[in-house]
């Protein structure tokens, strides 16, 4: 068969102060029709970068290669490397087409979901404005979209997130493409929603004999769609072959590691490998390494209920209905356990642990701290329960140095006294969270995500508290540096005796981390067990359901 | 929609009763006896009683106040032989009283006795005209120039452009009025056919009231040059953002040409905050242009209030006042009705 894209040697590099910066080398891709390819690896890998070039989707990458050629089914040929912008024009969207990460930014906000596809269907089909309204609406339909024709004139920002990417897919599928490159498409979404939307866009593509190719840095999700997987690190490809190879039978080091650091219930309580405990990276090749495994020992959980949560119930007025955020929740938290809650986005859990930390009010209900109502002194409470958010990025405010955001909470509390007592005490934070003395002086933006979210974790050790709720704080994380701030958590819990309400959507991650689940659904507890016999032995419908995903 | 209308008409007349409240009681303490200006050496006791009677001034600042504000309302309270308006319809009677619907009642000026309203309703056309002639020579080519200057970024033409523009920003008007009206009304006036000075109408001693056009362009041109500056460097930082979204790579990547992405997806974009400033510069310009109208002698809410001031008009002074802030309020009512136009997340949180 014809190969749709034949891609060899491929380098690509961005211009920079210090000369031309390579962030792509050697980069190679054959693509059939109906193939699926999944290429895989962390942030900076150079995953994105090598298939948005192929269209000449980033403006200053500079691209060489020894062949970079696309040829339609219909036998339509063309050297992307050396084509002029109205020839890739043509091809983009009609042959080629993407699938962005964010669905929340990909979309136009002024134009209604209905106009954004159609445009994809008039700028490269010659037919008339009806005829594109009703096939528009027809993708609308075939993505299984909830009431086609209503939200066909209804505006992105009114649609859920995963409704704005199967508006995405219809965009990129309008024009029948030869290939369909999606780029991240699910990362954004919660982990039920992932499987479901995945496996519908690879359906979508088998029906047309599109090729796809799928990037992720979730191995776990590439696996059980794709053909081939390609996998990728700092630009360079570190092991190429059929799916079941890959997964079953690693040959690279780099795969092998990136399968050991993934948590999972069975390496519960265990110190996760992190890569470069399990290998080094030597010119380009990385070379394993042994790895001792062993367990952290936790102190005993108490007794007594350290924070109640008492039948909580909160609505929020929407136009002229009320939308139940929760209903009825209750649950306890003992001092020196992990408690995991867990359930798809919208389903409570944030405006639940706003609610704990007082910074929504419950319609009825409440929270006891210690026996007493937790609102009775709310200083008191805030320097016992801190909270680290989910976003590194958004959550450090950008102007303030990594200092002064660490030791705010110290001067606000009145934790230590003088400058230089401040100082000393900030210095040991950034060391227990493995950051460095010198970075006391830094701003946010000079840290990478991980790094970041060691600094939030910083800023909530700064008042010595008992508990930390975590809302989603290692979502937005590559496995490897994700294995090694849930190795952090794990550790400050046996040096500080701390407990943790783990918030998240991810029950792989919270299976390995909690002592006890709570699964909600829709602001309701569904179901409360310790995580053994959750994972083993679901009771309810809707666990069984997360636990497929 | 119509509780977002509704609410912001409530707004606005709250705004509009502050404004006329504290108008009244900043020129009832710095003009506490108004009389006196209307005194010359031949007016007698008997004529200022009248005068006094008819502006109530014999009467306490409170039921002064009242009746300010009753004048102003539309819907008011009077005795059956004294509504103010001739032009009202009454809506029912009480007793003596009768309550009447009307337009608001400015008074007269104490200079000319004639009704303030139809002064400021004849300067306002001159500042209606004068306006919207600055803003729609500046919304155009700052839109222009903007884009322009965005498409092209970091070029000559881009950095020529910001530099000019933030030259413009940096000029009062009323010096480059001066500059403008010297230049082309003065030194080439004989080439150019401008005057230094001159109004909407010209008074021709033979062929009476007279429309010259010719007039507007140096204040306009005066007027409109630090609007056109900021509406460009505006619309070119606006530009810049939108491109920079994410929607901008998905519509590249639906095969868009780069006119289509900058000028269908791009520019709907940026056109919002252009708007903000451009309505923002709209309304405080139709509140008259003080300087610049007064350096061309152009007839308008500017001038009048300025030559009121100078010889304490009070009515004027105050009616302007009340006016602009009408003005301000008013634009804003509609930019707002706009903005739940042009973006849709706005008709949600409303």
């Amino acid at each position: 068969m014809q190969d749709l894209l034949n891609i060899q040697n491929l380098d690509i590099s961005f211009p920079s102060d210090n000369g031309p910066e390579q962030v792509v080398k050697g980069f190679n891709l054959t693509l059939q029709p109906g193939q699926i390819i999944g290429i895989v690896g962390e942030s900076g890998s150079g995953k994105s970068v090598s298939v948005l070039s192929l269209t000449r989707l980033i403006s200053n990458a500079i691209c060489r290669a020894d062949n970079m050629s696309f040829t339609s089914e219909k036998g339509i040929e063309l050297d992307l490397l050396n084509s002029d912008d109205a020839d890739l024009e043509t091809i983009r969207g009609n042959e080629i087409s993407y699938i962005f990460q964010e669905p929340m930014t990909a979309l136009h906000p002024l134009f209604t979901c209905g106009q954004q596809v159609v445009e994809a269907i008039v700028q490269h089909q010659s037919i008339n404005k009806t005829k594109a309204k009703k096939k528009a609406l027809d993708l609308l339909i075939e993505m299984q979209l909830p009431e086609p024709e209503r939200l066909y004139k209804r505006y992105p920002h009114q649609l859920s997130g995963g409704q704005r990417q199967r508006v995405m897919i219809a965009i990129a599928l309008a024009n029948n493409p030869s290939i369909l490159i999606a780029d991240e498409p699910t990362t954004a979404l919660d982990s039920v929603l992932q499987k479901a939307l995945t496996q519908h866009m690879v359906e979508s593509c088998k029906k047309r004999n599109t090729g796809l190719v799928l990037i992720s840095h979730d191995l776990q999700l590439v696996k059980d769609f794709t053909d081939e997987i390609i996998v990728m690190y700092k630009g360079d490809i570190i092991e190429t072959g059929s799916t079941a190879q890959v997964v079953n039978n690693p040959q690279s080091v780099y795969t092998k590691s990136l399968l050991q650091c993934q948590p999972k219930f069975t390496n519960r309580s265990t110190v996760l490998p992190t890569i470069h405990e399990l290998a080094d990276y030597v010119d380009g090749e990385f070379v394993a390494k042994p790895f001792n495994n062993h367990s952290f020992t936790f102190q005993k959980i108490d007794d007594a209920a350290y924070i109640e949560v008492q039948n909580i119930s909160k609505s929020f007025p929407n136009g002229k209905t009320v939308t139940k955020a929760l209903t009825d929740v209750s649950f306890d938290i003992h001092k020196g356990e992990t408690l995991g809650l867990i359930g798809e986005s919208g389903c409570g859990k944030s405006t639940l642990s706003k609610i704990i930390i007082q910074l929504l009010e419950a319609d009825s209900g409440r929270i006891t701290f210690q026996g007493k109502p937790a609102n009775s002194d709310r200083k008191a409470f805030a320097k016992k329960v801190q909270m680290i958010f989910q976003d590194p990025y958004a959550s450090l405010n950008p102007a303030m140095k990594v200092g002064d955001i660490i030791s705010e909470p110290i001067r606000v509390h009145k934790l230590a006294q003088g400058k230089q007592a401040i100082k000393e005490k900030v210095h040991a934070l950034l060391i227990e969270v493995g950051l460095r003395e010198k970075d006391y002086a830094k701003y946010p933006h000079e840290f990478s995500g991980g790094q970041r979210q060691r600094v939030s974790i910083a800023r909530a050790l700064a008042v010595e508290p008992d508990l930390i709720i975590c809302d989603e704080s290692v979502s937005a994380l590559d496995i490897s540096v994700q294995a090694q701030i849930l190795n952090l958590f794990n550790q400050l819990k046996v040096n500080r005796q701390l407990t943790y309400l783990f918030i998240s959507h991810d029950l792989n991650v919270v299976s390995y981390i909690c002592d006890r689940i709570v699964v909600m659904q829709e602001g309701k507890v569904v179901e409360l067990s310790d995580t053994e016999s959750l994972v083993e032995n679901p009771k309810e419908a809707y666990t069984k359901k997360l636990l497929q995903a | 929609m119509i509780r977002f209308i509704l609410k912001k008409i409530a707004y606005a007349i709250l705004i509009l009763f502050s404004v006329a409240s504290v108008v009244f009681w900043l020129f009832s303490f710095s003009f506490p006896n108004p009389e006196d200006i209307l005194v010359t050496d031949r007016t007698d006791e008997a004529t200022l009683n009248a005068i006094k009677a008819e502006l109530k001034l014999d009467q306490p600042k409170g039921e002064q106040y009242v009746a300010f504000l009753n004048d102003l309302s539309i819907v008011s309270i009077y005795a059956k032989d004294r509504v103010v308006e001739s032009s009202h319809s009454v809506l029912f009677n009480a007793g003596s009283k009768q309550v009447v619907i009307k337009t608001p009642y400015l008074r007269r000026s104490f200079q000319t006795g004639q009704p303030t309203k139809t002064i400021l309703a004849d300067a306002f056309l001159g500042t209606l005209v004068l306006a919207l002639a600055a803003m729609v020579f500046a919304s155009i080519f700052g839109l222009f120039f903007g884009v322009l200057s965005s498409v092209k970024q970091g070029s000559w033409i881009d950095r020529g452009l910001l530099f000019v523009s933030t030259l413009g920003i940096s000029v009062p008007s009323f010096f480059s009025a001066i500059i403008f009206s010297f230049i082309f009304g003065h030194l080439w006036g004989g080439w150019t056919g401008l005057n230094v000075v001159g109004s909407l109408y010209e008074i021709d001693p033979f062929a009476g009231k007279q429309l010259a056009l010719h007039n507007i362009l140096l204040p306009a041109f005066a007027l409109g040059i630090r609007p056109l500056s900021i509406i460009t460097q505006l619309t070119r930082n606006a530009m810049l953002d939108a491109l920079s979204k994410d929607y901008i790579r998905t519509a590249i990547a639906k095969g868009l040409n780069r006119k289509q992405v900058y000028f269908k997806h791009a520019l709907k974009s940026a056109l919002n905050p252009v708007m903000t400033s451009v309505s923002g510069w709209f309304a405080s310009l139709l509140a008259g242009a003080f300087f610049v109208e007064k350096i061309f002698n152009w007839k308008g809410i500017g001038s009048i209030t300025i030559h009121a001031l100078e010889t304490s008009d009070l009515p004027i002074i105050m009616g302007s006042i009340v006016f602009i802030a009408f003005i301000f309020v008013f634009i804003n009512f509609v930019v707002d009705i706009l903005y739940t136009v042009l973006d849709p997340r706005i008709r949600l949180s409303a």
